[in-house]
């Protein structure tokens, strides 16, 4: 395929050719995500040098599976959930996000039929998980840390009392303003979407 | 070798070419199982600039170049571990030997590109490393047609480099790599016709 014809076909006309072993086609797939797909990581780090860990990553998943492609969805999609579900694993493995685990056997048989999800809900709760991780990412250091603490570590205000030297009171006040800040960014990702409020998001995280 | 990770060492600057040798340490790396760090600096202005996006973009478009042109069968990049160290700093070569002082790494990979016309920063480096690979100028390997092989050109490009200062398990380690058998038999074919 020329250079000067390569460049107007589609997508997936270049996944057809990555098939057939056309390296021309693979770099010019290549070459029109790469960016991107580094944007997109960086919206969710916000920090260059994760951002390039995770995108490499991406990118490599992708184009080393390229096969497993089969154009139920545009390549772009199939690119982009590629590269959410990556840096989705990726926040929820750093320390910085540990997960409490449910604990087993709560609710009754009925209430777990109730809570099994359709793929759809499950994205859509994977797509919620992302923008809170992103936003609680995107906080000034202090109020990150004191969220986690308390909601993703499970600290008593006791703890969080010694462990920051202040008085049991400002501990929750802290914890109020944090939570209600968080509740308002969330709001706004969800109404003008993720990428627009962590654009700004030092405009609505100044103290 | 022993079951220790070995660590390689590619410097660049964005502002030469650095593709070719970027794609050539990345196979190197996968061939001895090693992870790559790629260094570089930036200075404080470019870095409030925001360039070291422009560097992180261009180490991932170096990949894709490296996708395109040199990945084949049975080398998964993914499976070699890259590390971008940018140094806020002066000039690259004197940022590399310091850091080399204080990081040591087991093979520095240096670039044609970066090294012209400096022979005395070379052999300071060399100095200070445990084993360096000097590249010798390459063309462009777009056109297969000119290499027999992928893996030909990566034995090639070995030949024609510098070597010093590489343990002596090296070539050892190298040596089960079956391409480097199949170079060497079509060399030697050569030769005799």
């Amino acid at each position: 395929m020329s250079t000067r014809i390569i460049s107007k076909t589609t997508d997936e006309e270049l996944v057809m050719s990555i098939r057939l072993d056309d390296r021309e086609a693979l770099g010019e797939l290549y070459n029109r995500y790469y960016k991107k797909v580094f944007n997109k990581c960086f919206s969710f780090t916000r920090r260059q040098e994760q951002a390039f860990d995770l995108a490499q990553e991406a990118l490599m998943k992708a184009f080393e599976n390229i096969h497993s492609f089969k154009g139920e969805s545009s390549f772009s999609t199939w690119l982009y959930t590629i590269t959410h579900r990556h840096c989705l694993a990726a926040l929820k493995k750093s320390s910085r996000f540990q997960f409490q685990p449910l604990e087993e056997n709560s609710g009754t048989e009925e209430e777990k039929n109730d809570i099994s999800l359709t793929e759809e809900e499950n994205n859509e709760r994977a797509e919620q998980e992302l923008i809170m991780y992103s936003l609680i990412n995107a906080l000034p250091e202090k109020e990150r840390d004191l969220l986690n603490l308390k909601y993703l570590q499970g600290e008593s205000i006791e703890n969080l009392k010694t462990q920051l030297n202040i008085s049991g009171s400002a501990v929750k006040m802290r914890l109020k303003r944090s939570r209600e800040k968080l509740n308002t960014l969330y709001t706004l990702a969800l109404t003008y979407g993720l990428d627009k409020v962590l654009e700004q998001v030092e405009l609505f995280t100044m103290s | 070798m022993n079951s220790v990770k070995k660590v390689l060492l590619y410097p660049f600057s964005i502002d030469c070419p650095y593709f070719e040798g970027y794609a050539w340490a990345m196979e190197l790396a996968f061939r001895m199982r090693a992870s790559l760090q790629l260094f570089t600096t930036i200075s404080a202005a470019q870095n409030l600039n925001g360039s070291t996006d422009c560097i992180y973009l261009s180490l991932l478009e170096a990949h894709g170049y490296f996708l395109q042109h040199y990945q084949h069968k049975g080398i998964k990049s993914n499976e070699v571990k890259r590390e971008a160290c940018i140094i806020q700093g002066g000039e690259l070569k004197e940022e590399l030997i310091l850091h080399l002082k204080t990081n040591p790494v087991d093979i520095v990979i240096i670039d044609f590109s970066i090294s012209t016309g400096h022979t005395e920063g070379v052999k300071e480096i060399v100095k200070e490393s445990c084993g360096v690979i000097l590249l010798s100028e390459d063309q462009p390997s777009g056109d297969n047609k000119h290499h027999p092989s992928r893996a030909d050109h990566f034995y090639d490009r070995l030949r024609r480099a510098d070597l010093y200062k590489l343990p002596e398990n090296f070539f050892d380690t190298l040596g089960n790599d079956l391409s480097l058998f199949n170079y060497l038999r079509k060399f030697i074919q050569r030769k005799r016709s």
